[in-house]
């Protein structure tokens, strides 16, 4: 009986947590969706949500642009470090002798 | 870890000291002063012509200057390139130094590029231009020594408008606390802000994180001083000066009175400039010591709501004071088409459009020559009150530079820092005076 | 930590001394070839010429003179220098001890769930903070934190008015508040991969422990802690970093102020470096920080290690 009573007061716990967890995001919506130039005074939803705050934001801070060159830099940094590691992966197995360890830890800490 | 790699690791370091110290060069490269002043032309030759501008990101108006400028001169494009503000600050010295540099650079403070030789000097313009005509004043910011020191020298820059500080007013809660005319005065302006503070109203707007609380406290240090011209070349940057005197003492307790008193908000120091205004434009505070530049904003939503004056002066009579800096625009050393990007300077200065421009969408307030159209602003909008006291100041030679712009690090690393503890009460005024004035002299020596 | 440069002249050293495989040793190092001269260029290189510049009085442009030791001198000296480095320290119990003490007990709790759902939502939910970019949480926790934020609302709303205040403008609460707000990043982290450990510890153990009358806290005390010793070394590796290296969220939600009260030495860097050209004092203050990174990853290494043999 006992053991069950807290294991329901550590699932609360837990919730609480979560809750926590979750807050200060809602809060960012919460202010995303305020009139433009207000600042956001505590956590309360907007009476009129001002949705189009994202599309005002997508286009004020270039999305478009930003984001092909995020992904340009991914589809070039991926494969290539990808490739690299492999590489020497496949390299560092073959010398297997000491040293390999070291360099290995040396170089995930780079 | 085994005792091989460890060995290793401090022969690594040791001999990548030694060589650091011994087997390289010092960093960096010696470009010393390339400011060739070969001749210079006030006509653009004809045909096809362009050069590179890169500015900071200002609501549109470097738009609109290329624009005017590109339908004066049909033959010349202007490649225009807008950064925001603050990572363009920070990179300004390495697009200075690059090899190929735009021919115009909008600049926030000249830092070291003067002495590192990364900007040429404007004076033979200035010559063939007859800007050395026009009231000198206003090319004092944008001047500077060999040796970087800013204030006179050679000019190194010019722009389409200055800013100019002073207070703004919530014409609402100016009736409601009885004030009727602006304040003239440090009397009058200490009974009004006691009145407002007695009916509820918050006296002063400001923010701490990005200092603006250090406008009120310059214009304090500049009316309580007898010596406006030795305070002066301290905001300018010149060794030897000093702020630790008695009278800056005073200022300094006096601003640490209204603190005291509750006459700024209880939490300025977690506030930014983005934070303050906003919190102003809705209404809170009656006063807000900040400048032109966010005229425009104040003024978009509902024009009339909020004026400008002059930071009052010690006694009536007195010199009203304001710190002013001209946007600057500078040429680099290395840029190719000086010649086109001097005549884009030449242009925002002297074209009755441009000047307009400046003042309609960048709250920018311009000079330029003595006998220049004048520029006009909406009747009864902050803005006329911003144009109106940069007369008066102007007439009564009290523009002043930022205190902020004294070192390329009195802003963050000193200032800012060092008025949040003042703000807090963590800090007495001595201490906060002997701290500035030291860190003043670590960087410009004594 | 060990030296990277070391470690080629000693793998063919041993591969010599074996005689046999040399031809393996030798393309073996072929393939470990690019990945090494990226890691030169890449890695070596600027940390070598940072340490060069950190001997040198250098604006970043002009000509640079050198200046022996006295940067270093000055970040051991100067007191904004050196406290940036001890609020770094506090950090590490934001950053790393707390996220690890209460991912230690979601990750025990979640074990003990029936429902899947339950767990895997709780998982999602802690790792969001995880995924955002820590500009995006910095803002977000500024507005939390704000005077008419939601933490002064909440405490109003409890009668506690009292305690409401600009946390982050607070002398006493800003380096805490900011410190919370790793916590909140780090926990998710945590949380997966100790829950994924403690799905590694033998189910025996903890069935054995229950038949011995042993309840939860002693089952969370003598199972799943020395169960999860790895995975806890990892976490306090990675967190710790965070923690000493940490710019994001200091930049963006007080850029080390009020006063001097949360500046880190990431930050300062950053300040010497591109706001007042001091290029050499802020590549002193990053060699610093540098080898107190490596000498504090080494260490918990070598801890983690001798508790697994």
């Amino acid at each position: 009986m006992r053991a069950s009573r807290d294991a329901a007061s550590r699932t609360v716990l837990l919730v609480v947590l979560c809750l926590v967890t979750v807050f200060p995001l809602l809060s960012m919506l919460s202010s995303a969706l305020q009139p433009e130039g207000t600042v956001p005074v505590g956590i309360s939803w907007p009476t009129d949500p001002h949705w189009e705050n994202f599309v005002l934001a997508w286009e004020a801070a270039h999305f478009w642009p930003l984001l092909i060159s995020s992904v340009l830099i991914v589809l070039g940094v991926v494969p290539l470090s990808l490739a690299l590691a492999t590489f020497a992966g496949y390299g560092l197995a073959m010398l297997r002798p000491k040293g390999t360890r070291s360099w290995a830890r040396s170089s995930s800490s780079g | 870890m085994n005792t091989t790699t460890r060995r290793g690791f401090l022969g690594f370091a040791v001999a990548s000291g030694a060589l650091g110290v011994v087997g390289c060069s010092a960093p960096g490269s010696d470009s010393s002063g390339t400011t060739s002043t070969g001749p210079v032309s006030t006509s653009l030759p004809t045909g096809s012509l362009s050069f590179d501008m890169t500015v900071a990101t200002g609501n549109g108006l470097y738009a609109k200057l290329v624009k005017l400028y590109e339908k004066k001169f049909p033959d010349v494009t202007v490649n225009l390139r807008e950064e925001g503000f603050n990572s363009l600050v920070t990179n300004e010295a390495r697009i200075a130094s690059s090899n190929d540099p735009p021919d115009v650079l909008y600049l926030n403070a000249f830092g070291n590029l003067v002495k590192d030789g990364l900007l040429t000097s404007l004076d033979p313009y200035a010559e063939a231009y007859g800007w050395s005509e026009w009231s000198q004043s206003q090319f004092r910011t944008t001047s500077s020594t060999d040796e970087g020191v800013r204030g006179s020298g050679h000019l190194y820059g010019a722009g389409p408008g200055f800013g100019t500080t002073g207070v703004f007013y919530n014409k609402k809660l100016a009736e409601q606390v009885g004030m009727t005319t602006p304040p003239d005065t440090l009397e009058e302006l200490e009974s009004v802000l006691a009145a407002a503070k007695a009916k509820g109203v918050l006296p002063f707007m400001s923010d701490g994180k990005d200092a603006r609380t250090a406008y009120p406290l310059q214009n304090l240090m500049m009316i309580y001083t007898s010596d406006p011209d030795a305070l002066s070349s301290w905001f300018f940057g010149t060794p030897g000066t000093t702020i630790d005197t008695p009278e800056v003492l005073e200022a300094v307790q006096k601003l640490d009175e209204w603190v005291g008193k509750g006459y700024f908000p209880d939490d300025v120091n977690s506030q930014d400039s983005t934070t303050s205004m906003n919190q102003y434009m809705s209404g809170k505070g009656l006063f807000y010591v900040d400048g032109n530049w966010d005229a425009p904003a104040l003024d978009k939503n509902n024009s009339g709501e909020f004026g400008f004056f002059p930071f009052p002066a010690k006694e009536s009579g007195g010199v009203h004071y304001s710190m002013s800096a001209a946007t600057l625009l500078a040429v680099p050393s290395k840029a190719t088409a000086k010649d086109e990007a001097v005549s884009f300077l030449n242009f925002v200065q002297t074209d009755d459009d441009a000047r307009q421009a400046a003042l309609d969408i960048g709250g920018l307030i311009p000079a330029g020559p003595n006998d220049a159209n004048p520029v006009s602003a909406k009747a009864g909008s902050a803005l006329e009150g911003c144009v109106e006291s940069f007369d008066q100041v102007l007439q009564e030679n009290g523009l002043v530079e930022f205190m902020a712009n004294a070192t390329s690090s009195m802003l963050q690393s000193t200032l800012t820092p060092q008025i949040q503890l003042l703000f807090a009460g963590k800090t007495t005024p001595e201490a906060f005076i002997e701290k500035v004035q030291s860190d003043f002299e670590s960087v410009v020596g004594s | 930590m060990s030296s990277p440069v070391a470690s080629p002249r000693r793998a063919a050293r041993a591969a010599a001394a074996s005689r046999r495989p040399r031809r393996r040793a030798w393309s073996g190092l072929l393939w470990v070839l690019p990945a090494a001269v990226a890691y030169g260029t890449f890695v070596l290189y600027p940390l070598w010429e940072t340490v060069r510049y950190s001997f040198f009085d250098w604006d970043g442009i002009g000509v640079a003179t050198f200046s022996g030791a006295a940067n270093y001198l000055r970040v051991l000296t100067d007191d904004e220098l050196r406290l940036s480095i001890v609020h770094a320290f506090v950090l590490i119990v934001f950053f790393s001890f707390l996220p690890i003490l209460v991912a230690l007990f979601v990750a025990a709790v979640l074990r003990d769930m029936r429902s899947r759902t339950g767990t895997t939502v709780a998982r999602v939910v802690l790792f969001i903070p995880q995924v955002l970019p820590l500009v995006a949480s910095g803002i977000a926790w500024t507005w939390m934190y704000s005077t008419t934020g939601p933490i002064n609302q909440v405490l109003g709303a409890l009668g506690l008015g009292d305690l409401a205040r600009p946390w982050l403008a607070d002398f006493t609460t800003a380096l805490p508040a900011v410190g919370i707000i790793g916590t909140w990043v780090a926990l998710g982290f945590c949380v997966v991969l100790l829950s994924a450990g403690i799905g590694n510890i033998d189910p025996a153990l903890y069935e054995a422990t229950a038949l011995d009358g042993a309840g939860w806290w002693q089952q969370f005390r003598h199972v799943t802690i020395p169960g999860l010793r790895s995975e806890i070394t990892i976490c306090l590796t990675v967190t710790t970093i965070s923690a000493l290296s940490s710019f994001d969220l200091v930049y963006v939600s007080t850029s080390g102020g009020p006063g001097y009260q949360t500046m880190v030495p990431a930050v300062e860097i950053y300040r010497l470096v591109f706001i007042e050209n001091r290029v050499g004092q802020g590549s002193a203050l990053a060699v610093v920080l540098t080898v107190l990174v490596l000498l504090i990853v080494g260490l918990l290494q070598r801890i983690g290690r001798t508790d697994e043999s």
